[in-house]
């Protein structure tokens, strides 16, 4: 069939090349519609569910809202986990789907059964409501609104610009899921009452806040018709805003006592303040002069990408509207860009194209120094971009973006897909040369196109087992799960597309072309570099035949070497990509309020401002609005602007500078330092997982027991041998003012409990009473007590409270109030509460170690029932991969050995193609061993191409020599026919020596190009310093230090093993 | 053959075992660290601090010195008119108002003419008073010789009763006396004038308004010196003998100086209210710069003296310990061995607390809470600020980084 494919190729060789113009046509017109991204997003389908419960603490908030949701979202189908997290104020619920499951029916899926959740919540605790859809990825923007020196804008005014302008501007933009507003102050009209002047009137202050209601007003009466027309009849009773609007609160009357009106001003005082904060942002940058300079609080916005709209698309339309939007701010107002994900895609993209670039000069200087001539050249050049063209179509149709991993694959990939046409094009040459010499004149037409299509047919065989084997090497990282899953398909899929790509040319329009460019013959001239190189191997072949036992002692020499270097070698999952930011995250001790946050923060800011390549520092102290990362304010994000690397005075690398800016840092006590990158800790955000190898999971309902067993387990694990850094999560610590009311009391004076935790809530925390509406312009009327009256302990104690028989109490009569330490949050698992002990393991297996717990936890903890113990964590994922690679491996060379027999119709051969892959290794871990990488993920990627490439050279030289040895046996059976008639003919040992010696001289340059191109290729990834360069670069280096080693071994070792593995061959050949 | 066959074998097979069994076996970068402290070791261990460290998270020491404190006790009040020195403008009869004499917020002067009114009783007592005066003037001019001697003690009994009903009708001396000398004038109007210097305080009524007898229609006080009367709660026990001094704020603020008024505990209730189930305090309260009116409602902080000097610590120098105890960050002077010069060592006392005080610190213009400590050596050390960050340093191994 293949051979068959080339002569139609050839007879229609017009119709190929418009075919192949059309290919390229439409690859270029599909190309601008493909998604680019920086890296590939590894997270997984997740709905997050978030619930605002204003001032309810973490335990009511678990016990309220999140487990009524909780327990519903498991009737789902294809859930994979349900996770909660109940914080102060907020619950946020994270249902995770199994793979594939489209994000938008598991969104209505989520909404459908958050109906019936709702019914399940307390009226007016709170409204769940579903978090935007957007992934690790999503965070693409983020910007700043500035106030120019000179002009009054505060930052609450800032703050409104940005929620009641800036948004809306944004929000239409394709691909924009959500803006959230981040820093400043939410304006609100603040009523703020003096409870003994509510005590004097007998009011209470819900009556405060019915007036305000009742005041605050619009109404609609439908029509009056006047003559032929009709009025619209409206009651426009709201009230103004600004300054009009406080004097118009302060009006409104509460009740008359014997004729005279009481007003809210008369019980309370009304003014414009901040909403309660559960964040806020810090700014510090350096001016022209390079002098540090804080800016104190500044306002951000954050805008979220949809999950799977097209970045780059997105970015562009955000850039467009910028103008736009400067133009509506007021003047001195600025929208400043602070961080833009295109200028990180562009410099991944930038890292890929760069490579591809660079090793596409590398292989035309190696393609015209062994071929010697231009066309030939330009017919394997060809081959790179018109497969990378359509495997970019092939990725924009079926919407797989172009990242660092997709794009990385391909720059992977560019010297193998010049392989095929090598061998094609190699071999056309080598067959117009000879036929041109056998001739001695001019070929015709026919002659050419015959010769070309006969060479071609000779090649198709071996390239289409050649490119079968690098896609079968391939096909097992399909059953990859998780991170790594993400990571490397997408890697996978375009190196596979560009090879199939490649197959398509060098078969049809390699030598559709061929016939073209060919038509009037070759000049051959013989390459100056392969001449001293043959010279060379012949040289070394025939000692190497001679001295065969030292050549087979010698590799597995090295290979025994390169087994004992393996434990030299680190490991690790996957190395991190480089953002070119980095991003800080400060814990403070969880009882840390915003205020001391915000005092530390500039102070952090200004440290780490003293570097030079810190341009800016931004912090972000707490949360954003609901919606963003659920963070507590005890915990501080500084953002650094950092220059290009290359202008780094301080360290020369990311660590290299972290680890100094640690150092300074520690001048600040108490304050725990993580450096990150952005998209990073996203990413962990929503993968959420405990990150240590083991999480010994307790589950339970009561948190003191969870606490005390927890410790009690933690115990233990420390007793086992081989567990390290073993410690229990942080469940108390969280400062918390605790009233309980004093029933006995109560009833004495016929108060409910509801009387108290309405002072707890409305009074202390404060409520809503209606809102002021000025065009989009939203903001709460906020009833609450006067801050003199709450502001400690002592005054919240002596805060009076009518008894309905008129008795005045104080708060600390009628209820218990004391400082407690209670849970920060709660987390819940599988519908449980849980609490983790994290450990690690050091000096042992894992399994043993795991089985251990097991039994010392049973044997030494006594849990009460309704307790239990899970053990999972980072392990799990370690284990799956390792698991997934102890079969992918075998799988692989299964794979490859069965291609190879069906190639080789011998057992023999293929185990002897198969000798590549230890080769081939030995090289690989020698490279990862000098550059001082690890044995990571992306090197066990590189070890798999290689096998699969490694292996070529082997089909390549063992092709030639059974050919070779083809050609002696059918010369010695002309010599029998004409002796004795005998079809069976043996070859001598000189003959068969011979064979392997010419077959393998005359496949040198083949084996040479292929090697060459293939590791030059990979060249320009080896050198990379780019954006992402990081992850690509260690398997470049095994397949590098691979395939150096393959191809000399493969030159040497395969000869002289041929003869033992290829008996029954032989005996093949020569009984046909 | 059979050796490179088998040989081969093996060597696939033991390099793709022994690849993936040491794959992953564990990953070094991803993996936070865990920490291996706990929250009790803070409470025993020795911190130390540079001094740049000092600086930045601002902690100061200060010295733990027995002292007086005020205990502050609040209790909502309403400032009333000095009750003794106040004096309430009534008519003793029923009348009609004919002029007013005085508008709300004059100051007047004692004897002043304040109302005019008109009573048909007292123009009947005048006239009746006039016919008496005028039959014991005739009895006593024509005496003994003309008239009986009880018919002289009969009018001059008439006369005193008539000048006595109208002194109680609330006219003067001076009126009365025009009424028995002028026989044209006008009988029932009468005046009634400030019996006591003072501030008209109110004034509800209009000219020719009929008014009850008692009805009052005028007040009268002397605003220099009013009355704060406080509802404390009943089971208060403080000790608020005569004297106890007070602070008086209006305006629902305790940090503006220019509301706040210094009071004076002169009286206090010894019943509870059977309806606010209060005990009444009353202070009295020098009103320097008239911004208190009676009916103002305030908030009266009862400043009580410690018996005797106790330790006291910023509430932000308390934290708590593990075991819901409270404990204080003293420096330590014993250095270690391996300590820097510029380094200062704190160790975590556990301390008790006791009662709240709240001091006013004119500087950062707040109220703070200072709590008494016990069990602590007097004359010690300790971090007077910064001991957040005294006990952040000493916990934040155990911190949760990932914290949601």
């Amino acid at each position: 069939m293949l051979t068959r494919l080339i002569e139609w190729a050839i007879g229609n060789k017009l119709l190929v090349v418009v075919a192949l113009f059309t290919l390229i046509t439409s690859s270029i017109a599909v190309l601008p519609t493909l998604n680019l991204d920086a890296f590939p997003d590894v997270t997984n389908v997740q709905v997050v569910i978030n619930t605002e419960a204003p001032g309810l603490a973490a335990e009511e908030v678990e016990q309220l809202i999140t487990f009524p949701i909780e327990a519903v979202m498991y009737a789902l189908p294809a859930v994979e986990q349900v996770r909660s997290i109940s914080k102060t104020g907020l619950s946020g619920i994270t249902v995770v789907f199994k793979e594939g499951t489209d994000i938008y029916f598991a969104r209505q899926l989520v909404f459908e059964r958050l109906q019936a959740a709702k019914e399940l919540i307390p009226q007016g605790i709170g409204a769940p409501e579903i978090g935007p859809n957007t992934s690790g990825l999503g965070q693409v923007y983020q910007y700043l609104l500035t106030s120019d020196a000179g002009y009054d804008i505060d930052i609450m005014t800032l703050r409104s610009l940005n929620d009641w302008l800036v948004k809306l501007m944004l929000m239409p933009i394709d691909g924009v899921t959500e803006v959230l507003s981040f820093g400043g102050q939410v304006k609100q009209y603040q009523v703020n009452i003096e409870p003994n002047k509510l005590l004097a009137y007998e009011l209470n202050q819900q009556q405060v806040i019915t007036a305000i209601e009742n005041n605050n007003q619009n109404a609609g009466g439908w029509y009056l018709n006047r003559g032929q027309e009709q009025l619209v009849i409206r009651g426009m009773g709201w009230l103004t805003s600004g300054d009009n609007a406080l004097a118009q609160i302060a009006q409104v009357p509460i009740k008359t006592i014997e004729g005279v009106v009481v007003t809210v001003g008369d019980v309370a005082t009304v003014s414009l303040g901040s909403e309660i904060r559960q964040g806020a942002v810090t700014m510090s940058t350096r001016d022209a002069q390079g002098t540090i300079q804080s800016a104190g609080e500044v306002v951000t916005g954050i805008i979220l990408k949809r999950m799977g709209a097209n970045t780059k698309t997105t970015i562009d339309g955000i850039n467009a509207r910028e103008a736009m939007i400067n133009q509506a701010l007021p003047k001195g107002v600025k929208f400043v860009v602070l961080y833009d994900q295109a200028e990180l895609i562009t410099k991944a993209v930038t890292t890929v194209t760069d490579a591809l670039l660079f090793a596409f000069v590398l292989i035309i200087i190696i393609l015209a120094l062994f071929l010697m001539n231009l066309s030939a050249t330009f017919l394997v050049l060809i081959s790179i971009p018109i497969a990378i063209g359509l495997a970019l179509m092939v990725m924009a149709w079926w919407g797989i973006s172009a990242n660092l991993m997709s794009l990385g694959g391909l720059a992977v990939a560019i010297g193998m897909l010049v392989d095929g046409a090598v061998v094609m094009v190699e071999n056309i040459f080598k067959h117009l040369a000879f036929a041109q010499s056998k001739a001695k004149q001019k070929l015709s037409a026919a002659e050419i196109q015959h010769t070309i299509s006969q060479a071609a047919q000779a090649v198709v065989r071996p390239i289409f087992f050649a490119t079968a084997i690098i896609l079968v090497v391939f096909m097992p990282l399909f059953s990859f799960e998780g991170v790594e899953a993400k990571l490397f398909q997408p890697m996978a899929i375009s190196i596979m597309l560009a090879m199939l790509s490649a197959l398509f040319v060098a078969i049809i329009i390699v030598p559709a072309l061929a016939s073209i460019v060919f038509k009037r013959g070759i000049k051959a001239k013989e390459s100056l570099v392969l001449k001293p190189i043959t010279a060379l191997y012949r040289f070394s072949l025939t000692k190497a035949l001679h001295w065969k036992k030292t050549i087979v002692t010698f590799a597995v020499l090295l290979m025994i070497s390169a087994i004992a270097l393996l434990p030299q070698l680190g490991t690790e999952f996957v190395p991190e990509l480089e953002e070119g930011t980095i991003n800080l995250r400060v814990t403070l001790a969880p009882s840390a309020s915003l205020a001391t946050a915000l005092s530390v923060a500039p102070k952090l800011e200004k440290i780490l401002l003293t570097f030079p390549e810190v341009t800016y520092a931004l912090s972000r102290i707490g949360r954003p609005e609901i919606g963003g990362d659920p963070e507590p304010v005890n915990n501080i994000e500084i953002y650094l602007g950092l220059k290009a690397v290359s202008d780094w005075q301080s360290a020369s690398n990311r660590h290299e500078l972290q680890n100094k800016m640690a150092a300074a840092l520690e001048q600040f006590p108490g304050l725990l330092f993580n450096f990150s990158q952005p998209i990073a800790t996203r990413v962990d955000e929503l993968l959420s997982g405990v990150k240590a190898q083991l999480a010994i999971k307790l589950f339970g309902p009561d948190l003191t027991v969870l606490a005390e067993q927890g410790q009690q387990i933690a115990q233990v694990v420390k007793t086992v041998a081989g567990a390290q850094d073993v410690a229990m999560e942080q469940i108390s610590g969280e400062a918390q003012l605790v009233i309980k009311p004093k029933r006995r009391q109560l009833s004495r004076y016929g108060l409910s409990v509801a009387d108290v935790m309405n002072v707890v809530s409305d009074g202390l925390g404060g409520r809503a009473a209606g809102q002021i509406i000025n065009g989009n312009e939203r903001y709460d009327i906020y009833v609450r007590l006067t801050n003199t009256f709450r502001q400690d302990v002592t005054a919240i104690s002596d805060l009076r409270v009518l008894s309905p028989s008129g008795a005045w109490l104080r708060l600390a009569d009628i209820a218990d109030i004391a400082i407690e330490s209670g849970p920060p949050q709660v987390r819940r698992d599988d519908v449980q509460r849980r609490v983790v002990i994290q450990a690690n393991v050091q000096g042992r297996d894992m399994g043993s170690v795991v089985a251990e717990i097991r039994q010392a936890i049973a044997q030494q903890v006594n849990l009460p029932s309704g307790y239990s113990v899970q053990i999972g964590g980072q392990f799990e994922s370690q284990q799956r991969a390792q698991q997934r690679l102890l079969m992918i491996v075998p799988l692989s060379l299964v794979l490859i050995a069965l291609l190879l027999y069906f190639a080789f119709n011998s057992v023999g051969q293929a185990l002897l193609i198969l000798l590549n892959v230890p080769l081939a290794t030995i090289g690989g871990i020698a490279a990862l061993y000098i550059s001082g990488q690890y044995l990571s993920v992306p090197s066990s990627v590189g070890f798999i191409t290689l096998f699969g490439v490694a292996v070529l050279n082997g089909v390549v030289m063992v092709e030639s020599i059974n050919a070779d040895i083809n050609a002696a046996v059918n010369g010695n059976r002309k010599l029998a026919l004409l002796n004795a008639g005998d079809r069976a003919v043996q070859l001598s040992s000189l003959q068969l020596n011979n064979a392997i010696f010419t077959g393998a001289l005359a496949r040198l340059r083949p084996v040479l190009m292929t090697a060459l191109t293939s590791l030059l290729g990979l060249l320009p990834l080896l050198l990379s310093t780019g954006v992402g360069a990081e992850i690509q670069k260690p398997l470049a280096t095994v397949i590098v230090g691979g395939l150096v080693s393959a191809t000399l071994l493969t030159l040497f070792v395969l000869p002289v093993l041929y003869p033992r593995f290829s008996q029954d061959k032989i005996r093949l050949l020569s009984e046909v | 053959m059979n050796f490179f066959k088998s040989f081969s074998l093996l060597a696939a097979l033991l390099l793709s075992v022994i690849f993936t069994s040491i794959s992953f076996a564990k990953s070094e970068s991803n993996l936070a660290q865990v920490n291996t402290s706990n929250n009790h070791e803070s409470e025993v261990q020795l911190l130390s601090f540079t001094d740049q460290q000092m600086q930045m998270a601002d902690i100061k020491l200060a010295k733990l010195i027995p002292q007086y404190m005020d205990k502050r006790l609040y209790a909502p009040g309403e400032v009333q008119a000095n009750g003794y020195t106040s004096y309430v403008v009534s008519p003793r009869v029923d009348s009609v108002i004919m002029r007013r004499h005085a508008i709300l917020g004059e100051h007047v002067e004692q004897g002043r003419a304040l109302v005019t009114l008109f009573s048909e009783d007292v123009a009947q007592a005048q006239a009746l008073y006039r016919l008496a005066y005028a039959d014991w003037r005739r009895a006593k001019k024509v005496g003994n010789s003309v008239i009986s001697e009880s018919q002289l003690l009969s009018a001059e009994t008439d006369y005193i009763a008539a000048y006595s009903r109208l002194k109680a009708y609330g006219l003067s001396e001076k009126s009365i006396a025009v009424v028995a000398e002028n026989n044209s004038s006008a009988l029932g109007e009468y005046t009634l004038k400030a019996e006591r210097s003072g501030l008209v305080l109110s004034d509800n009524f209009q000219q020719g308004q009929r008014v009850n007898a008692g009805e009052s229609i005028m007040v009268l006080a002397d605003e220099h010196e009013l009355w704060v009367e406080a509802r404390l709660a009943a089971n208060n026990n403080m000790p608020l003998t005569k004297g106890t001094k007070a602070e008086v704020f209006f305006s629902g603020t305790t940090t503006d100086e220019n509301h706040s008024y210094q009071a004076e505990v002169i009286q206090q209730g010894h019943t509870i209210d059977p309806k606010t189930r209060t005990r009444l305090v009353r202070l009295k309260v020098k009103n320097t710069n008239h911004q208190l009116h009676p009916g103002l409602f305030v908030d009266v902080y009862f400043s009580v003296l410690t018996k005797e000097p106790i330790l006291v610590v910023p509430e932000s120098a308390l934290l708590r310990a593990s075991d819901n105890g409270w404990l204080i960050y003293t420096k330590q002077d014993q250095p270690l061995k391996t300590q820097q010069h510029d380094q200062t060592n704190f160790i975590a006392q556990e301390v008790n607390v006791g009662a709240s005080y709240r001091v006013y610190s004119s500087s950062t213009k707040q109220w703070l809470n200072w709590r008494e400590v016990t069990g602590v050596t007097p004359n010690s050390y300790f971090a007077i600020t910064g001991a957040f960050f005294i006990a952040s340093q000493g916990a934040k191994s155990g911190f949760d980084a990932h914290n949601h």
